[in-house]
């Protein structure tokens, strides 16, 4: 068990140090990051100068190293916008997005897997074919439709709930939903499925013969094994439902991570856009490994056999 | 002149030797999956009868319908299944008329099932005295008096011979091999001292030398605790170890009913024969061994008449226009459905009365 | 057919819960693909055709009809069947030009990330060893990256435009194809057919090409098709924000941006675009679902 975490636990290490340094490089395609800092009339003597204090003159390895060992620190620059440190603008965003990203796996969970297991459990009836047809069509809608239909049904034309900004449920809902409808989709899908599989199984039916309650083998014996696949693939959800909040923290003008992403590229503030998606994918990264230590710990089976 | 002899319906009478009171009385038993394609008749007409203590194995090739009929007694038939007609007379009840709800207080406590798979039949991410517990938990009435539920689990794991039990409490499934897991099974069927264990054939994913202790260990528990065994397999040789009658199955139907030492040694079926023959032979050399021609059929389907007349070495032409009602066998309750066999006993019967009468009748 | 009727059985069954009404058109749906069919053809039909479809210039801005509605709405006009935007611009006419990008990023895209991706799997699953661990590395690390993020990072900086949104959407989505692949390969390698390749001495392009794409091409088509969904809803996210395919070239998420402002007051601005790659994206899923179904029965779940 301890060998498996060590190993997942590296594994995110170098993946995070990856991050790193892809952020590293995309910032570097953008051009020459000293243009933006000097004003027309700087001659080249000026603009050599600026870019031997920045450290730009640099052979690019050396750059990298620079840039891993400040990350590391978290000095990713001052924001070119505000003139604060980039990383503290970002963190200032995290609680915000924290927020509406919990809320909108709540909102998937609670929806996904008792839909699921309904679907599941009553085959062939209305609940399972609206499972279905959920689970297709959740899976096929763009957020950022599904966000600003929402908006105007609910906001522009009956008026139950504002139409942006933060705040407390009223103004979480909207976009917690629109935010949480393609991991809800996908996940009842897959409960549905797992419940499936795990409902013909012979262990199923022995429990059924051992005369268990219906509700002792739909929960304990049936649902506790369909939810490990179901977990696994939560990582990754986690993971799409946050790169979402890009576009959905924007239509529903919520100030989190995200909505400072698309700021902060739309004046190519870098130092917030390297800052921003540094954490984020690091977040991501380390969701998925949370996700390992879960896994281990609902399938005994993991913890004794050496992956 | 003989007196007529009053002989029960075919099958409802156990042929087994003995005479203890009926557990389990199977009559006309019908159970159709109803498919995209049509209804497919999985049990058809079965009637048979367990005693208490009695050993009844029911043979036949995969898709013959045994397994659907243990799992009818049980009414865990998988959708789209469903019983169609018949009754299943257990302690009194009809078990094909209970709900689901009635059936669960019974399954468990007074009746058991053990599967043939020991991979899949134990729930991997619980622990043995977990899944084992459940039973007394959900059964405290049943649980032998004065039990916890972990001395109960303890009590039947040492019964079951699964050395070490209390250590082994806390392992999972996968902790155990294959032999070890359908003991496992056998202790969950058998914790709450039920009247009937159905076991679907609980050996035939194991080796032999395994095998041979599982069937002993059954054939302990019936012993001490005298439970009456629905055995099911496609294996003549594991039959003749421990069963004491005999249901060969074909295509959903119940063709020979015996007791076990007449269906060895007077086998009166063309199938039973036929499986009787496959079977390899200590002492007698062969060059190949006999098997049956061509492949079970397609059970929606049907031709008319005898399911087994395209495979049959002694097909007449009545076999293909009619099915062939059951024919009493002897004077407790067997039977054979096949209209060679009719003629066969009707020539012995005659034989027998021009050799002095008094014959058995068989 | 009813159960009492079999036999004349002596009890009748009651099925304990009659299945719904919708689950013989759901099952119908599933397994016709009518739907998935009829939309991509128009969008095909749409993209080849589009100065034969379309009524007007996308281009041509008339202010006086500015934010006309569809024509049944109130105040609509057959003049403009789907309305018109902020600018007087024709939106059945944006949409049926707007099919171009679609057709082009989803056909590029798909083709280029199922070729890199099948070839990288077959690369690690026929190879193994080091090749593979290097390469499942790179699988690994792909798709445990945000697609979303690092797209929107990357669009950035780089210039808009189609050339530059098919290469990031490609970066994000060879992977799958990669795994799938390698996963196909690992098993085909054993077949007889690829031994007595290899015992004949045959090099390793031509086992990939004769012996080992055939055996792969079902399930590369139907993951294909599924990623059609992915891929469109990618680039119109892309584009919606801003930084992918971006005004003056006609894109349905661009539309979408653009009438987000007005929405309030011209809801078709928003809807129409939407629908149209909602509907190109459930077609892909429901196409793919029916591959599947036709081409590996005992795929076969019941999805």
């Amino acid at each position: 068990m301890r060998r498996y975490l060590l190993l997942r636990l590296l594994q995110s290490l170098l993946t995070i140090l990856l991050v790193v340094m892809v952020v590293f490089l995309i910032a570097r395609i953008a051009g020459d990051p000293v243009t933006l800092l000097v004003t027309f009339d700087a001659s080249q003597s000026d603009i050599d100068r600026l870019k031997q204090e920045l450290g730009l003159a640099d052979p690019l390895p050396q750059q990298f190293v620079r840039f891993l060992t400040d990350a590391a620190r978290g000095d990713f620059g001052i924001s070119f916008r505000t003139n604060r440190p980039a990383m503290q603008e970002v963190l200032s965003r995290v609680p915000a997005s924290a927020q509406l990203a919990g809320f909108a796996l709540l909102i998937s969970l609670a929806i996904s897997i008792p839909l699921g297991v309904l679907a599941a459990v009553t085959r062939g009836s209305l609940v399972d074919v609206i499972a279905r047809f959920f689970a297709l069509v959740g899976q096929a809608a763009p957020n950022f439709w599904v966000g600003l239909m929402l908006i105007f049904l609910f906001s522009v034309r009956f008026g139950w709930f504002p139409t942006g900004g933060r705040g407390g449920l009223d103004h979480m809902f909207l976009p917690a939903l629109t935010l949480g409808t393609s991991a809800s989709a996908s996940l009842t899908r897959l409960t549905r499925s797992a419940m499936l599989d795990v409902i013909n199984s012979d262990f199923v039916t022995m429990a059924r013969a051992k005369g268990l309650p219906r509700r002792t083998v739909i929960f304990k014996h049936a649902l506790r094994n369909a939810l490990i696949p179901v977990v696994t693939i939560l990582g990754v959800r986690v993971g799409v439902l946050i790169s979402g909040s890009v576009i959905v923290e924007t239509i529903f003008a919520w100030p989190g991570v995200g909505r400072l992403i698309i700021q902060a590229i739309n004046v190519s503030d870098f130092p917030v856009v390297q800052a921003a998606i540094t954490l984020t994918a690091t977040s991501i990264v380390l969701a998925n490994f949370l996700t390992d230590i879960v896994y281990m710990f609902i399938d005994p089976r993991i913890r004794y056999v050496r992956s | 002149m003989q007196a007529p002899q009053t002989r029960p319906e075919p099958g409802t009478r156990s042929p087994a030797a003995g005479d203890s009171e009926v557990l389990l009385s199977v009559r006309h038993l019908r159970t159709h999956f109803f498919t995209r394609e049509g209804a497919v008749p999985a049990v058809d007409d079965v009637t048979f009868t367990v005693r208490r203590g009695e050993i009844l194995g029911i043979v036949g090739e995969s898709g013959s319908g045994k397994s659907v009929t243990a799992r009818s007694i049980m009414r865990l038939v998988p959708l789209p299944g469903r019983i169609v007609d018949g009754d299943v007379l257990f302690r009194d009840e009809d078990l094909a008329a209970l709900s689901q709800g009635e059936m669960q207080r019974l399954r468990g406590a007074h009746m058991g099932m053990v599967l043939q798979e020991p991979m899949t039949s134990l729930n991997p991410v619980l622990t043995i005295g977990n899944q084992v517990g459940e039973l007394f938990v959900y059964h405290p009435e049943r649980t032998p008096q004065g039990f916890s539920v972990r001395g109960a689990v303890l009590d039947i794991l040492n019964r079951v011979r699964i050395p070490d039990a209390a250590r082994r409490l806390i392992e999972y499934p996968m902790h155990f091999s294959g032999g070890m897991r359908q003991r496992v099974s056998i202790a969950m069927a058998t914790g709450c001292r039920p009247e009937l264990i159905i076991a679907d054939e609980p050996t035939t994913a194991l080796d032999v030398t395994i095998q041979a202790q599982v069937l002993e260990l059954l054939l302990e528990l019936r012993n001490t605790l005298g439970v009456s065994v629905l055995f099911i397999t496609h294996d003549l040789g594991v039959v003749a170890q421990i069963c004491d009658s005999v249901a060969v199955m074909y295509a959903g139907k119940i063709v020979e009913y015996n007791d076990v030492e007449s269906i060895f040694d007077r086998p009166r079926h063309p199938y039973t024969r036929a499986l009787l023959r496959s079977l390899p032979q200590l002492g007698t050399r062969m060059a190949r061994l006999p098997s049956i021609e061509g492949q079970p059929p397609d059970l929606g389907a049907l031709p008319p008449g005898c399911a087994f007349a395209p495979r049959c070495p002694s097909v007449v032409d009545a076999c293909r226009a009619q099915v062939p009602e059951p024919t009493p066998l002897g004077e407790r309750g067997g039977y054979v459905r096949c209209f060679v066999a009719d003629d066969e006993l009707q020539a012995d019967r005659a034989a027998a009365t021009r050799s002095g009468g008094g014959g058995d009748g068989r | 057919m009813s159960s009492t009727e079999v036999l004349g059985a002596r009890r009748p069954v009651v099925l304990r819960r009659a299945p719904s009404p919708w689950l013989a058109p759901w099952r119908f749906v599933r397994r016709y693909p009518l739907f998935p069919a009829i939309i991509w053809g128009a969008v095909i039909v749409f993209a080849i055709a589009s100065p034969l479809i379309a009524p007007a210039d996308p281009f041509r801005q008339v202010l006086t009809d500015r934010l006309q509605p569809p024509a049944w709405s109130e105040g609509g006009s057959m003049k403009h069947v789907l309305g018109t935007d902020h600018l007087g611009r024709d939106v059945f006419s944006r949409i049926v030009y707007g099919s171009r990008v679609t057709v082009t990023v989803v056909l590029l895209t798909v083709t280029a990330s199922a070729a890199t991706g099948t070839f990288v799997g077959m690369l690690a699953g026929y190879f193994g060893g080091t090749v593979d661990a290097l390469l499942m590395r790179a699988v690994d690390f792909q798709i445990a990256l945000p697609a979303l993020l690092f797209g929107v990072m990357l669009s950035s900086v780089l210039e808009p435009g189609l050339r530059n949104v098919v290469v990031i959407i490609v970066l994000f989505t060879w992977a799958s194809f990669a795994r799938l692949v390698r996963a196909e390969v690992l098993s085909l390698r054993e077949r007889d057919y690829v031994l007595l390749a290899r015992a004949a001495g045959a090099g390793w392009v031509r086992i990939f090409v004769k012996h080992l794409f055939p055996g792969v091409l079902n399930t590369v088509m139907v993951l294909a098709t599924l990623e059609v969904s992915v891929v469109i809803i990618f680039e119109s996210s892309l584009s919606f924000l801003g930084l992918g395919i971006v005004p003056p070239t006609v894109s349905w998420g661009a539309m979408l941006a653009e009438g987000r402002e007005y929405m309030s007051v011209a809801w078709w601005l928003v809807t129409i675009p939407g629908l149209a790659i909602f509907s190109v994206a459930l077609a892909g899923n429901l196409f793919g679902d029916w591959l599947r179904d036709t081409l590996d029965p005992h795929l076969r779940r019941s999805a």
